[in-house]
């Protein structure tokens, strides 16, 4: 027995040497590497900010100094630990238990660490550490931080921040590490907060004016679908989350739809006597405001004419059929998002071909029974203004690397023909200048746009006196660089589109064209429109720009500042041209 | 089992290697010294103060091995109980002199002091060898097995509590109850004794017999667990990390420097920063090399229960010690005040380690002998 005894013993010794072996196998090779730079500093990791599209800051983590106490340290090193602990929380207004509770409890966060230095009395700082943390700080001053919120939140994945980093100091060897944090990437928004400041003061004095409960004006880049500015007085992402039905702002889509069918052309005329009865054997009767009478297409748009858009609706069921019709609206992007980058995109509400009642393609006509939300409208509408391609809505301009910022490329792609389109933008030329849209007028400037209202639907039907008034235009015509989405919702002293959100969206254009001539610089407010300028001494953005201005196509060869360009300056034109730039540098 | 001579030859060969496991550790603890002095004999222009008289108590305690080993074994036997008296009366003694950081464990002889605690440990084990030899066959009983061998050591264990060194009073009844288990005390035995203990312990706890600085070794031991790093093992676990595997050369550790009682205590430390992990296990090689040989050499060549017991007594000793000063270097145990035998720095622990082991060579010639 004693044999066997010794030898458990030996075991046991032995056992216990390769544990204490492992632990110092552990600390010498991985456990106390770390641990042998005593002094370690957290670089807490940051996540990313966000900028509007002028580079001003709208959303970003700032440093902010946190005062820990070491509980166990002051209770140690203390005569009457309990006694000081009620002094401090007394001092600093904080609840005793929860001193208590916690082993190091937060005592105060501070912008400066000097005001947590002030703020504590002098003999508990020894038992004090002071930390460094993040904490998120957003503009509120604008009505766009309603959607900020949400923009954030959907690009969360590119802001996020990762793991801290660390600054260690080995005492002995004097050794520095430095583990950068992975801080999250920062972000360009599409929004100009100069527009958007002048948009919800637009908006603000619209919605008093006219005694409106909300409103929402949309600014967007027509070629690129961004959105310049959007003022909202909802508490909530509305022109995101909530849909209404667009009344006769959906018209020159039908329109579009059936010239790209060949089903009307801009000569087809139309009789109008104030009402029609969409279907012989149904009860259903849809008005006009006027009896428009004898009108053409170009007319019946300029007007708003409701029976020209039934009968429109009605010859397009029964040429394409109804299967058609459906894939057309899908064509446009409703029943779908729109891809704007706002979290929780409805899809808004479009009724399957097979759920189409009899007289709903007479209600489709006049923008009812389908549900769009405000990003799906101004999409759809904006294809007329792009000359036929659909874009995709967004915020996110880009995104900083380390390789300086990456521009996002959005998908677009062509809705219908660029002839049926610049058909189109003429009639909307129209409304503005001769039809329902002419309080939306800006001298001097061709601006496309149609009006809309929208009775407002509840689950009892139609509800009697409360509209949408909406409005959507474009501008300059030839080649539009933004178009608006103006809806006033409830507005009391007015109620038709053309008479509240018209001169609205006319005030967002002017005001628009303020801020531009104040950005412009002066070799573009110089050039002559029709007149080839002089691109040579320009740099490659100052070129584009100008070209920009006056409807150019360049074409960039090479880097740096225009040399040569392939059409003399001075020569006039009037058709599209491409001019060529090459570029170089001051030493080539 | 071998012819005559062929076991003479086996005996001398294990004694010849118990003699060289022994004479290697101290190689190894002088040069683990010459690594805790080197930073004073640079920074202060001392000249290996601790190598230089780790180096007389060496040559004292080697005098002390030569003496015990050619002693007949059977004198300490028969002077167990003249030996137990001397314990308790230097252990009394202790308390006469002023204290040293709050305890008292030296008796301060001008030139040099004496930690009787260190001769005490060797007592014990005579004492035990001596009544299970008388007891073996009643090892088995509550009484006699286990209650009558406590109380007979109890003295020394007391009185070493008391002085105040709780570390090295644990120590010992460890090494009192290994010993016993060996010599056939039923494990439920210990299994009841202990838990006895730890209630009584759990209860002064809670009204705080413990003293002060008790508490907070306790309470730091606790930390090791729950997160906090008592110092002393952060800056062992720090030299660990700068050694590595091969370590930092010698004498040319960086860490030590900071390391509180690096010559005795934290040795270990010291030399694993400077010889890294290559070193750690020569040490271990070394010591589970010794203890295995004292067992050996015991049970293969020893007839008297004296005698065997006495050198599994000794072998635990070591072994235990070792492990202790080991595990509250890497800081797997709570800092505690336990040299690494043969190894560390000091005279008393070095003196007595060797005399003790004289009296096992002794045992085992003797045996031949006789």
């Amino acid at each position: 027995m004693e044999e066997r005894r010794i030898r458990q013993l030996l075991a046991i010794f032995f056992i216990l040497s390769l544990a204490m072996i492992a632990k110092v196998v552990y600390d010498a090779l991985i456990g106390a590497q770390i641990f042998a730079f005593a002094f370690t500093e957290r670089i807490p990791a940051k996540n990313g900010t966000v900028y509007d599209r002028n580079g001003r800051v709208l959303s970003t983590d700032l440093l902010r100094y946190v005062a820990y106490l070491d509980r166990d340290y002051l209770m140690l090193n203390s005569e009457d630990g309990e006694r000081e602990i009620l002094d401090l929380a007394k001092t600093l207004r904080l609840d005793p238990s929860y001193l208590r509770e916690k082993r190091f409890p937060v005592l105060m966060r501070a912008p400066f660490e000097s005001s947590i230095l002030a703020a504590i009395p002098s003999n508990f700082i020894k038992f004090v550490s002071i930390g460094k943390e993040y904490e998120r700080f957003s503009i509120s001053t604008s009505s766009f931080s309603v959607y900020l919120k949400r923009v954030e939140r959907y690009h969360w994945d590119i802001l996020k921040k990762g793991k801290d980093g660390y600054l260690s100091h080995n005492l002995v060897s004097g050794e520095r590490k430095i583990s950068e944090p992975s801080n999250g990437k920062d972000i360009r928004l599409t929004v100009d907060m100069d527009m958007q400041k002048a948009a919800d003061e637009i908006l603000q004095e619209a919605i008093v004016e006219y005694g409106a409960k909300d409103g929402l004006i949309i600014i967007m880049e027509s070629q690129t679908g961004g959105i310049s500015a959007i003022a909202s007085t909802y508490d909530w992402p509305f022109a995101a989350q909530g849909y209404f039905e667009p009344g006769s702002s959906i018209k020159p889509i039908i329109y579009a739809i059936a010239m790209e069918e060949g089903i009307v052309s801009t000569s087809t005329t139309f009789f109008c006597e104030g009402k029609i009865r969409p279907l012989e054997d149904a009860s259903v009767v849809i008005h006009d405001i006027d009896a428009h009478g004898t009108v053409t297409t170009v007319d019946a748009l300029v007007k708003s004419c409701n029976v020209a858009s039934v009968e429109i609706s009605k010859y397009m069921i029964s040429k394409i059929g109804l299967e058609r019709y459906y894939w057309w609206l899908r064509r446009f992007g409703f029943g779908e998002p729109s891809g704007i980058d706002v979290e929780k995109e409805t899809s808004g509400n479009l009724l399957d071909f097979s759920r189409w009642y009899d007289t709903f393609f007479a209600h489709l006509a006049i923008g009812q029974g389908i549900g769009v939300n405000a990003f799906q409208l101004i999409r759809a509408f904006n294809a007329i203004a792009t000359n036929g391609v659909l874009v995709t809505p967004h915020f996110l301009h880009s995104i900083s690397g380390p390789d300086g910022e990456k521009e996002i490329l959005y998908p677009s792609k062509r809705v219908i023909s660029e002839s049926t389109a610049i058909k189109l933008k003429r009639i909307l030329e129209e409304v503005v200048e001769r039809g329902t849209g002419v309080k939306a007028s800006v001298a001097g400037l061709r601006i496309g746009g149609k009006t809309g209202t929208a009775q407002k639907a509840s689950t009892n039907g139609y509800e009697d006196g409360r509209y949408y008034s909406i409005f959507l235009g474009f501008f300059p015509l030839e080649s539009p660089q933004y178009t608006v989405l103006v809806l006033m919702d409830e507005p009391s002293t007015e109620y038709l589109g053309g008479e509240v959100a018209a001169p609205v969206f006319k005030s967002v254009v002017e005001k628009i064209t303020e801020i531009g001539e104040k950005d412009t610089p002066e070799f573009v407010r110089n050039a002559v429109k029709g007149v080839v300028p002089d691109f040579r001494g320009l740099t490659v953005k100052e070129a584009q720009l100008l070209a920009n201005a006056l409807g150019l196509e360049v074409e960039i060869i090479g880097r740096g500042i225009v040399k040569r360009q392939d059409i003399e300056p001075g020569r006039i034109y009037s058709e599209k041209l491409k001019i060529s730039l090459v570029c170089g540098f001051e030493s080539e | 089992m071998y012819p005559e001579n062929d076991s003479e030859k086996k005996l001398m060969k294990d004694l010849a290697g118990l003699l060289l496991y022994v004479l290697l550790m101290l190689m190894l603890g002088i040069v683990a010294l010459y690594g805790a002095d080197i930073l004073i004999s640079t920074t202060y222009h001392v000249e290996l103060s601790f190598v230089k008289k780790q180096l007389l108590w060496i040559a004292l305690g080697l005098a002390g091995f030569l003496i015990t080993a050619l002693m007949d074994f059977k004198i300490h036997r028969n002077l167990a109980p003249v030996y137990l008296l001397a314990a308790v009366i230097t252990l009394l003694i202790v308390f006469r002199f002023p204290p040293i950081g709050n305890s008292h464990r030296w008796i301060n002889l001008k030139s040099f002091t004496i930690q009787p605690s260190e001769f005490a440990k060797i007592v014990i084990l005579i004492l035990l060898a001596r009544y299970i030899e008388h007891a073996k066959d009643k090892m088995t009983s509550f009484i006699r097995g286990l209650i009558i061998p406590l109380l007979m050591v109890s003295p020394i264990v007391i009185l070493t509590a008391i002085e105040p060194d709780l570390s090295t009073s644990v120590l010992m009844f460890t090494v009192i109850i290994l010993l016993l288990y060996v010599a056939g005390t039923r494990f439920w035995h210990i299994l009841t004794l202990m838990s006895g203990l730890a209630l009584i312990a759990m209860a002064s706890f809670k009204i705080g017999i413990l003293k002060p600085y008790q508490m907070e070794r306790l309470k730091s031991f606790v930390d090791l667990w729950t997160g906090g790093h008592p110092y002393q093992q952060e800056l062992g676990r720090m030299a660990f990390a700068t050694g590595g595997i091969f370590g930092s050369g010698p004498g040319l550790g960086t860490i030590k420097r900071y390391i509180p009682v690096r010559e005795s205590d934290f040795i270990f430390s010291v030399f694993g920063e400077e010889f890294g992990v290559i070193g750690i296990l020569l040490v271990f090689v070394l010591l589970l090399g010794l203890v295995n040989m004292l067992f050996k050499v015991a049970s293969r060549y020893v007839e008297s229960a004296f005698g065997r017991y006495y050198i599994y007594g000794f072998g635990i000793l070591i072994a235990v010690q070792s492990l202790v000063n080991i595990g509250v270097n890497v800081g797997l145990l709570p800092p505690t005040g336990v040299p690494l035998p043969l190894v560390s720095y000091g005279g008393s622990s070095m003196i007595a380690t060797l005399t003790g082991f004289g009296i096992a060579i002794s045992i085992v010639t003797g045996e031949q002998r006789g």
